[in-house]
């Protein structure tokens, strides 16, 4: 056992230049330095759950996907050269996973089925009649976003939701710019047609 | 801004539906570390032997003053059919997020999670002290299994001491219900009591010193 010692502050300082560290890391990996891998773990585990949930929303398989992005990641360090950051690296994997995801569950929508979710949504002060007006709509969001396809699904959520440019998405799903704003652009107007004929179906029952 | 508040701001339909698609697929995207540990646990499995024995993870604890911004180290035991765990040494303080609680475990002690949900979180308290600031909301319970008592909470501030057999309970904020072997009892607000002893009493000056620094300590992690 080895005592460390780490403040807040420090801990998060150190979370903003892993970067530069990363290539050190999997050096060490590589050499067979265990810890080294579990301090990859550490520093990018809670990005990787973030991005799993940004693209699936709150499915219950985001655990084993997280489990499955590490991994991967575990068999994909031995042959990596180097050509992206590490952090790349990581995301892509879990982009990926969450792609794989999508084309097997297919059409099922991720919607909570318990009020858990929509009450941290949801601030109590909001009425009941605006509770369920929202709950409703946010229902018709997930169902939506099941029906488009995961490439367009993927490109279209990195910049509504992480507000990514094109370039940057690029990178992350390994295609063109000019591709990606072309996903954006159909998922878009894919979500805005599904969205707009949910609405009314809802609005005639 | 509440989320409804940016919703209800939003205007024109592609404006509003973005934001629902943003607020939709961010809420609930944090990783506990409960959690975190528990997807570790199977990694490591799933790699063949741990990668490293003892696991070793830095977290750092701190309050909103200075004298909390020290730190923390903390170990997750994997003993023979244990449940996932943490220790904290002695002079050392571990900030845990528990399901809806935002907690410290203050060392010497020993926490092992029994069980994770939505609903319900249920962890066993072996030794030393926890401190805990609880969400709660429709459904949520917070459960502890400590020596001689079982503890469930549901949206408050409070602490759980265990002292060899003895468990004792304070609570600022909220009530707790403490079921010991003789009975139930119900700690409401500046109350606190044991499960050797027959009646709840004030707290203790330290207990409530205790409690309102990790308040603040909440407070500044969140903000």
């Amino acid at each position: 056992m080895i005592a460390a010692l780490a403040v807040l502050a420090a801990v998060r300082a150190s979370e903003a230049v892993v970067d530069d560290d990363d290539a050190a890391l999997i050096a060490r990996h590589r050499a067979g330095d265990r810890e080294a891998f579990a301090t990859m773990y550490r520093t990018h585990a809670a990005a990787v759950y973030r991005r799993l949930s940004r693209i699936l929303g709150p499915v219950p398989e985001r655990d084993d996907l997280t489990q499955d992005v590490f991994l991967a990641l575990h068999r994909a360090l031995p042959a990596f050269r180097g050509e992206a950051r590490l952090t790349t690296l990581i995301h892509r994997i879990a982009i990926n996973k969450a792609c794989e995801h999508l084309r097997t569950t297919a059409r099922r929508p991720a919607t909570p089925t318990d009020g858990a979710f929509f009450d941290d949504l949801l601030s109590l002060a909001a009425s009941p009649a605006e509770r369920a007006s929202w709950r409703e709509e946010l229902e018709r969001v997930f169902a939506c976003l099941a029906r488009i396809k995961p490439k367009k699904r993927v490109a279209l959520l990195l910049r509504v939701v992480d507000g990514m440019s094109f370039e940057e998405i690029a990178v992350l799903v390994d295609a063109t710019p000019e591709a990606v704003a072309k996903r954006v652009q159909h998922g878009q107007r894919e979500l805005d047609e599904l969205f707009a004929r949910a609405s009314r179906e809802a609005r005639m029952s | 801004m509440s989320r409804e508040d940016v919703l209800r701001d939003a205007t024109g339909a592609a404006e509003r539906r973005d934001e629902l698609v943003r607020v939709a697929l961010t809420t609930g995207d944090e990783l506990d570390d409960i959690r975190r540990a528990k997807i570790w646990s199977r990694v490591e499995d799933r790699l063949g032997e741990p990668v490293h024995a003892p696991w070793r993870w830095l977290l750092a604890g701190g309050a909103g003053a200075l004298a909390l911004a020290a730190v923390v180290m903390l170990i997750a035991m994997r003993g023979r059919g244990a449940a996932d765990g943490f220790v904290a040494p002695p002079d050392a303080t571990l900030s845990l997020r528990l399901g809806h609680a935002s907690a410290a475990l203050v060392g010497p002690a020993r926490l092992d999670v029994v069980e994770t949900g939505e609903q319900a979180t249920t962890v066993a308290l072996r030794s030393g002290r926890l401190l805990a600031e609880f969400e709660g909301g429709h459904g949520r319970t917070l459960r502890i299994q400590a020596p001689g008592a079982t503890i469930e909470i549901v949206g408050t501030l409070f602490a759980v001491d265990v002292r060899g057999a003895v468990t004792c309970v304070a609570v600022a904020h909220g009530r707790v219900r403490m079921t010991t072997f003789a009975r139930v009892i119900e700690i409401g607000a500046g109350r606190s009591a044991c499960s050797d002893t027959p009646i709840d009493h004030a707290i203790a000056e330290d207990m409530r010193d205790a409690l309102a620094h990790h308040a603040a300590a909440v407070a500044v992690a969140s903000a």
